[in-house]
């Protein structure tokens, strides 16, 4: 990549280079000792920059030193180091320019009688006053763009110059930085000059970090030109990180983001102050913090099984668990009874309350109760013994074996951890969830229509207010707060969520469905540890834009299905649907993929794309985007196909009209395959809703795998 | 081992008395109705599809065994799709349920329509006008 270098220049190879070569990066040539070339096209003449990109064959003793002239008037020299990086000569500019590269020694490889000097990858000319990027100058390796975020590798110090036209942009510049060091031990030091205008601590991972070019002073009134901005980081990649790479690895940085938003500037800088106080992170290591558990049910302890009722230990999407045949046996031992009540996680394949499980301790019946349809806790209170409990499990009937052909076992129940505890409040409220949902699974086999059973899942309306307006392109914001009438600044929080009395306490799940950003509801703390402290979990949507320290450490742990809908993956399709807001989001997701990893995974983060026309570009990018953000899936949701989509508005330089938006039956079938391809490649879990009658919704990894 | 026929039965018995046994045969259309309850500023909603509401926010302890909300139970419970329902089209079920009449075709008419390009058109220029006027009269005559 010739970031920053003039374009449209001619190169004519004269004296000393041999035939063009290829390797694994792209194409190169051999010099000797010395070498011609002339550049053409570089229009008046003026001052600027010549950057050589090369280097030696790796079996080369010492490094030669190369001199380099431009029309005869020498422009610098340097030692050639092993790996292919650029180095950069200030040099006055005519066209043509005539250039000689000369080095001091030569040397020769067995099988090749050619006097070799330095493989040369491209030679560019860089005008400080014409160039938007910036350039490269010494000290970085090869753009790579297998990550989110294109970027190169940087060794302890680097140089970058930044033209003029982008000073022009703006005094600030966003900047990311891949850490691999733990957070803390690397610090990167940013000068302008012999000025530093930041150091900065640097987070482990991916960050994003925000430059004051100006150094914190007020800007300059005149006219801002080109700048070398030096970067030093005082501690190399640990050394087992990319043991294989022989190059000296400091950090990995992204590309230079010239702004003039003080917002985000301060909104970025704030994150990372606010974070500080995050840390010491419990189980770091290496930077990477270890998850830690965050309750009870993700310390994943073995079933004490006894005897042969048991199959191996297994691992579902809802955890590690053991296949029991009709019966089973578990011993505890007293110091793994820590509470007089136990619950187990039990799923059962029967959906209409047919299997029924017995528990006996001793002889005597504990509990009898018919299991519900899939995965349920059980509670039971435990006899007071001294020594060892031994629970026998009892089903009254196998899972037909035609439901599982492929698997010959004798399949009865599975078993997920065990839990203790000696909460009796806990108890109540367990014991009332779980008989309410066998009594509203009876009613529903009978057809009942009056209800004494009570709902397990709770949509709620946590809040009515929204952080960007105008709302996105295609949300119904007017319509709903229009039909929100007079409750359209009601109040819903804890105490509300308390006050719904049975329709509270015997839900499983609660679902905000709410038109407006519940991130932004002031009493989210307290909202989450009622729920926390109740069991049970809550789906959350929110559009991203409402990252905070505060709402990323009240998120951190909790039992929280999180969907982030931000249905692009880039700065300009985000404008499209939204605003100008991107580099803020990143930065929150950034935050927020540390919070989980100390929240020991929690909360649960869904990235959700809608395909339209307006963002179908940015699908591969989002898989890179959910890898980036360690997202445990991302979920693929359709535009809805409203009756009466009136909706045209421009946007980000688009016109976005609803109904043209809507992608056809075709084209949303090709996404989806596409979408299987990029799960394989990028690692990522993908959950489609494609369940239309119209989209085939199966596994889409499965249907690009059937492609192949 | 198992062995396969070409009928896709096993020695072990057949995949359709297999769904027979573990309920799978006696399921709705929807449990929704049954399990989940939506306590919403815009109103109560039976499911999150649900294309309008059935109550007022303030009668949530009342709306759950509503009139409204046992028919559309007591629709389910016959194997059918309620007025109510047939209303809500963003919902995946309808969908599948009216895909499935498409195909049969029975009902091609009950697909969400699309207006004609004048008529879009038209009612840009009145901001959006016609549009609620025909939507408010065809509620009215529903």
């Amino acid at each position: 990549m010739n970031r920053g270098a003039a374009t449209g220049l001619l190169l004519e190879y004269g004296e000393g280079w041999y035939a063009v070569e290829q390797d694994g990066t792209g194409p190169f040539r051999w010099m000797g000792r010395e070498a011609r070339c002339r550049l053409k096209g570089l229009g008046s003449s003026r001052s600027g920059w010549l950057r050589i990109t090369g280097g030696l064959w790796r079996a080369c003793a010492s490094a030669p030193v190369l001199s380099v002239s431009a029309n005869g008037a020498p422009a610098g020299h340097t030692a050639i180091s092993l790996d292919v990086a650029h180095r950069v000569f200030p040099i006055e500019i005519t066209d043509p320019l005539e250039i000689t590269l000369t080095l001091d020694r030569t040397f020769s490889v067995p099988g090749d009688l050619r006097a070799l000097g330095m493989m040369v990858r491209a030679i560019d000319v860089f005008l400080p006053e014409d160039a938007t990027e910036p350039l490269d100058a010494e000290g970085w390796y090869e753009w790579e763009r297998h990550e989110y975020f294109p970027f190169r590798w940087m060794g302890r110090d680097a140089r970058l110059i930044v033209p003029s036209r982008l000073r022009r942009r703006g005094r600030f510049a966003g900047l990311p930085v891949l850490a691999p060091g733990e957070t803390g031990h690397q610090i990167l030091t940013v000068s302008n000059e012999d000025q530093v205008i930041a150091r900065l601590p640097l987070r482990n991972g991916w960050h994003i970090y925000d430059l004051d070019l100006a150094g914190g002073e007020s800007a300059a009134a005149d006219e801002p030109g080109p700048v070398v901005l030096s970067f030093g980081v005082d501690h190399l990649a640990p050394s087992d990180w990319r043991a294989t790479d022989p190059r000296e690895l400091g950090i990995a940085v992204g590309e230079l983001d010239v702004h003039d938003d003080r917002r985000r500037h301060d909104y970025v800088c704030r994150f990372h102050r606010d974070a500080e106080s995050d840390r010491p992170v419990d189980g770091a290591v290496g930077g990477a913090a270890v998850p830690a558990p965050a309750s009870e049910a993700d310390e994943f302890r073995d079933l004490p099984i006894d005897g042969d009722g048991w199959y191996g230990l297994e691992t579902g999407e809802e955890g590690p668990f053991r296949w029991m045949r009709l019966e089973g046996r578990l011993r505890i031992a007293p110091r793994a009874r820590r509470g007089r009540f136990c619950v187990i996680p039990i799923f059962t394949a029967f959906r209409d309350l047919s299997q029924e499980l017995t528990i006996l301790a001793d002889g005597l019946v504990l509990a009898a109760f018919p299991l519900m349809k899939g995965w349920n806790k059980y509670t039971l209170a435990l006899p007071d013994v001294s020594g060892d409990l031994v629970l026998t499990l009892r089903v009254d009937k196998l899972t037909p074996a035609a439901s599982h052909p492929i698997d010959l076992r004798d399949l009865g129940i599975r078993v997920g951890a065990l839990a203790f505890h000696d909460d009796d409040a806990r108890q109540e409220r367990e014991l009332f969830i779980q008989e309410n949902l066998a009594r509203s699974q009876r009613e529903l086999q009978e057809g009942a229509t009056v209800l004494t059973s009570f709902p397990s899942s709770l949509g709620v309306d946590l809040y009515g207010k929204c952080n960007i307006s105008p709302a996105c392109v295609y949300c119904l914001w007017d319509r709903m707060k229009d039909l929100e009438g007079a409750n359209v600044n009601a109040v819903i929080d804890d105490r509300t969520l308390e006050s719904y009395g049975p329709f509270f306490s015997s839900v499983l799940t609660l679902v905000n469905c709410s038109f407006g950003e519940p991130l932004l509801h002031p009493r989210l703390e307290q909202i989450l540890d009622l729920i926390e402290r109740h069991g049970k979990t809550v789906e959350l949507s929110s559009n991203g834009q409402a990252f905070t320290a505060r709402t990323v450490r009240a998120l951190s742990g909790r039992p929280v299905h999180l969907y982030v809908s931000l249905d692009a993956a880039s700065a300009e399709t985000y404008a499209r649907l939204r605003n100008e807001q991107w580099d803020e989001i990143l930065s929150g997701l950034l935050f927020l993929r540390e919070a989980r990893r100390r929240g020991g995974g929690r909360p649960l983060l869904n990235m959700v794309f809608m395909p339209m026309r307006a963002n179908r570009q940015d699908l591969e990018a989002y898989f890179k985007l959910c890898r980036l953000v360690e997202a445990d899936a991302l979920v693929l949701r359709p535009l809805l196909r409203l009756e009466d989509p009136d909706i045209v508005t421009e946007r980000g330089g688009y016109r976005f009209d609803y109904e043209r938006e809507l992608l056809g039956r075709d084209e949303l079938e090709t996404i989806l395959v596409d979408a299987g391809r990029f799960a394989e490649q990028y690692d990522v879990n993908v959950r489609s809703q494609f369940d239309f009658g119209k989209i085939d919704p199966q596994n889409v990894r499965a249907r690009w795998r059937a492609t192949q | 081992m198992t062995s396969r026929n070409c009928a896709g039965d096993t020695d072990r018995g057949t995949e359709a008395q297999a769904a027979e046994d573990l309920g799978l045969t006696r399921e709705y259309l929807c449990r929704e109705p049954w399990e989940s309850y939506y306590i919403l500023r815009r109103g109560i909603l039976p499911c999150c599809h649900g294309a309008k509401p059935i109550a007022p926010m303030s009668e949530w302890a009342t709306a759950w065994n509503s009139p409204a909300l046992q028919e559309i139970r007591s629709f389910l419970a016959k194997g059918k799709l309620s007025p109510y329902c047939l209303e809500s089209t963003g919902c995946p079920v309808v969908q599948r349920h009216l895909e499935a009449l498409r195909q049969k075709a029975w009902i091609p008419q009950l697909q969400p329509s699309t207006r004609p390009r004048w008529a879009r058109v038209v009612n840009r220029l009145f901001d959006g006008a016609p549009a609620r006027i025909y939507r408010r009269l065809t509620r009215t005559r529903r």
